[in-house]
């Protein structure tokens, strides 16, 4: 636990430019070590998937210093790139391919060697009860097996750090302890799972270490058992607490005066 | 297709390597990218929204088209003037297609999550793209030089038409080079949204220059005087890529070779390779650059069109007669002024009015006050009733959109009178559209002919106004953007167009004879149509969703 596998220095990012500027990361500062879950959360728009984004080298023109893996993000990009994985928010695949033909294109872009990756598709979509679609198109399929494709693709170079951007959004209920107990399964044999989430209890569960952000700053950071105070048992009072302002609160007052008083 | 093109992308793998792309992935990029267009059947115009044809028969129709420009090969002589015009009027199509079609498949960035996360070099991304574009325009280009080849082939020989068909190829691709380097110059200066914008603006440009051409171009070119003409090679020959080409051609047929000739069509090579080289080895960075502003841009919050609300709300309060009708008239004028394609649909209808109005009225420049004074005795005011038809043909564009499913909240919600919020879209569309358009053509037709014909130009309006009304009534016009672009093109445009034209005649024939009327008459007759006006709007407000199309 020496060595951090991640390291972020003063990470800055704004988006738009001239008068029109949105600053959404405000100088993150974190060093993520090897085979913990990370559960990174906050308010919509507090800059979660842009820090995945960034860190998996899809966005680029941030202030400040990232090492992943000991390599420069800016100018190393692409050795990083090899050893880890992405799994994105939106589904983005190439839907007019089958499973099996996206696998291949996504592994072949990682130069695996054509054997190993038949056989690693050919087990991953039996693990997540896909093999009977491997070789249907993929635009008929629902949002839960489509992010099961991604999950794999995203998984497929076997890399060292997993990102992944709200993972079990869309999932049925039994694919989201399949996820999960994936999840744990990667951290024990030392890799390590940087997530985001919007769902409260999961990330609670999961995680070693919880990253709450709001604002573009980290506000609090820790595993659950440090973070969680008298009244906050449970992280999503815990998130109310640290995140909530005057427009989250429930305040009843405007609430009645916006329909008119009856 | 698919087969054929990777088999010529593994016979170029050395000067690919050269221009530094990993080769297998690109192979595995292209051969996916090109499956994928190909399942999705009528493949790549899927982005610019065309989705009918399918890529075969688009390839017969430039086939068909090229047998027009095969034409100028039979009567010019000379060899190297020959081709060079052939090579500027394939480069000119080409570099037309490249910017109207494949600029969203170059800055395609709807793959970006799953291609920037892979171990891909900017190069190799860079050079995938190109290649991606380079092959269907290269197919397009050999369909539209076919006509053209089998006219060489019979007149100077088959070599000489080998050489043709390499230089066609070259060709498309220094054109893909000459263009991608424009984009990404521009995008050097100015980034992310503004960036779009001006590529929209060059697109819209570009129409108008494309449909001025087709109009000018035939009545300048005296192919009778290039018959007999000789070739001279000056110092800036060297510049011009379509005289490399010509070039090229010429050393197939060792008699005519020079010192010369043979500098003239090296660059043709050095260029396709050396520029190749520089540009995906120097500005490959820039391009994933631009690529990753595309999915950042979203994240921007956008302050809109706070500073207008007064004087809008007081011109909307002016002509609408309902909430709902209000509702659509923001909604129309909102979004008419974001939407790049609705404005890429609309603006080339503008510059088109002009070159038109060039066309009909064809003015003598080397004698400007005797055409004009010639114009004024005429009865050609009539003519710009038809200019002012055209503006009006935008009104139509108001329905579609890229995002039809947005439709949904005209079923959802409890609406009773969906017929105002058409009314209102209307309105909103004429007083944007065509009510500025037409006041420059009233200033004008003034200008030359004297207030008195200021009372046909109103009735003229008027009628315009009714007559398009009706038109909307009788086709169903939808509900603003709530249908697909690509339904744009079924079916019923020939009647329409027909319908357009009948109407029109009747219109112009209308206000022809009123121009024989006393001034008082015309003015009646004005109150008139504006009453059937507010009538046809009544009736476009009774809409109800059983017609009203979503």
């Amino acid at each position: 636990m020496n060595t951090p596998l991640i390291s972020i220095r003063n990470l800055k990012k704004s988006y738009g430019n001239g008068n029109n500027v949105n600053e959404v990361l405000k100088g993150i500062n974190l060093d993520i070590f090897p085979g913990q879950i990370i559960g990174y959360i906050g308010p919509n728009g507090a800059g979660k998937s842009t820090t995945v984004k960034i860190l998996s080298g899809i966005l680029s023109g941030f202030e400040g210093d990232i090492q992943v893996l000991g390599y420069d993000l800016r100018t190393q990009s692409i050795e990083i790139k090899r050893r880890i994985g992405y799994v994105p928010e939106i589904g983005a695949l190439y839907d007019l391919l089958t499973p099996n033909e996206y696998l291949n294109f996504i592994g072949s872009l990682y130069s695996i060697e054509e054997e190993a990756l038949q056989t690693r598709i050919g087990h991953l979509l039996t693990f997540f009860g896909m093999d009977q679609h491997a070789d249907q198109r993929m635009d008929t399929f629902s949002k839960g097996m489509k992010q099961k494709i991604l999950i794999i693709s995203g998984i497929i170079n076997n890399p060292d750090i997993l990102f992944l951007d709200e993972p079990l959004s869309g999932l049925d209920a039994n694919a989201v302890i399949l996820v999960k107990e994936l999840l744990i399964r990667l951290a024990a044999e030392g890799k390590t799972v940087f997530y985001s989430s919007h769902l409260m209890d999961v990330v609670e569960k999961i995680s070693h270490r919880i990253i709450l952000i709001n604002n573009g700053i980290v506000v609090a950071d820790g595993s659950f058992e440090t973070l969680k105070t008298e009244n906050a048992e449970t992280l999503e009072k815990l998130f109310a607490q640290l995140t909530g302002n005057e427009a989250t609160e429930f305040n009843s007052e405007i609430f009645n005066k916006a329909f008119g008083e009856r | 297709m698919v087969k054929l093109t990777m088999f010529i992308v593994r016979l170029l793998r050395k000067p690919l390597i050269w221009m530094g792309a990993d080769f297998q992935q690109l192979q595995i990029i292209l051969h996916t990218k090109l499956t994928i267009d190909f399942r999705r059947g009528p493949s790549m115009y899927q982005a610019s929204g065309k989705k009918k044809r399918t890529f075969g028969t688009q390839l017969w129709v430039f086939v068909l088209f090229g047998l027009f420009i095969s034409f100028g090969f039979i009567s010019i002589h000379n060899l190297l003037l020959n081709f060079t015009i052939a090579y500027t009027v394939f480069m000119v199509m080409m570099t037309t297609t490249l910017i109207s079609e494949f600029t969203s498949v170059l800055f395609d960035h709807q793959d970006n999550l799953i291609i920037l996360v892979r171990p891909i070099s900017n190069r190799t991304l860079l050079l995938s793209r190109l290649l991606h574009i380079q092959f269907y325009v290269l197919y397009i280009a050999l369909a539209i030089s076919a006509m053209s080849t089998v006219v060489t082939l019979f007149k100077y020989g088959a070599l000489t038409a080998l050489f043709f068909i390499v230089g066609m190829a070259l060709s498309t691709w220094i054109t893909l080079l000459i263009t991608t380097l424009f984009y990404l110059l521009v995008s050097k200066v100015v980034s992310g949204e503004r960036f779009k914008d001006i590529i929209n603006y060059v697109q819209i440009l570009l129409a108008i220059v494309v449909m001025g051409g087709y109009q000018f171009l035939p009545r300048m070119m005296e192919v009778n005087a290039l018959k007999n003409f000789t070739f001279i090679i000056h110092s800036w020959t060297y510049l011009l890529p379509p005289a490399w080409l010509a070039a090229w051609v010429q050393l197939s047929m060792p008699a005519g070779v020079t010192t010369k000739v043979l500098l003239l069509a090296l660059p043709a090579f050095v260029f396709a390779l050396g520029g190749g080289m520089l540009m995906v080895r120097f500005l490959s960075g820039g391009f994933a650059n631009i690529l990753m502003q595309s999915s950042e841009s979203s994240a921007v919050h956008k302050k809109e069109g706070i500073k207008n609300t007064k004087r809008a709300s007081g011109l909307y309060r002016l002509f609408c007669v309902s909430e709902y009708e209000k509702t659509g008239w923001k909604l129309v004028m909102s979004i008419t002024s974001r939407d790049r394609k609705f404005k890429q649909a609309v603006y080339p209808m503008y510059g088109f009015m002009l070159v038109m109005a060039f066309a009909m009225l064809r003015p003598n420049l080397n004698d400007l006050s005797g055409w004009f004074q010639q114009l004024r005795e005429s009865d050609r005011y009539l003519m710009f009733l038809f200019f002012g038809f055209f503006t009006t043909t935008s009104i139509t564009q108001m329905q579609f959109t890229d995002t039809p499913e947005t439709g949904w909240v005209y079923r959802a919600l409890p609406i009773t009178l969906p017929g105002h919020i058409l009314s209102g879209a209307v309105k909103a569309m004429l007083i944007k559209f065509f009510l500025p358009m037409y006041s420059v053509l009233i200033l004008s037709v003034l200008f030359i002919w004297g207030i008195h014909i200021l009372p046909l130009m109103i009735l003229g309006a008027v009628l315009i106004i009714t007559s398009t009304l009706i038109t909307l009534n009788i086709q169903n016009t939808s509900l603003p953007f709530t249908q697909a672009r690509e339904m744009q093109q079924k079916g019923t445009n020939f009647l329409k167009a027909i319908l357009g034209i009948i109407i029109m005649g009747i219109v112009v024939g209308i206000v022809y004879l009123a121009s024989f009327l006393p001034i008082w008459c015309i003015c009646l007759f004005i109150v008139l149509v504006l009453v059937a006006n507010a009538l046809v709007f009544k009736i476009i407000r009774r809409t109800t969703f059983k017609y009203a199309t979503i």
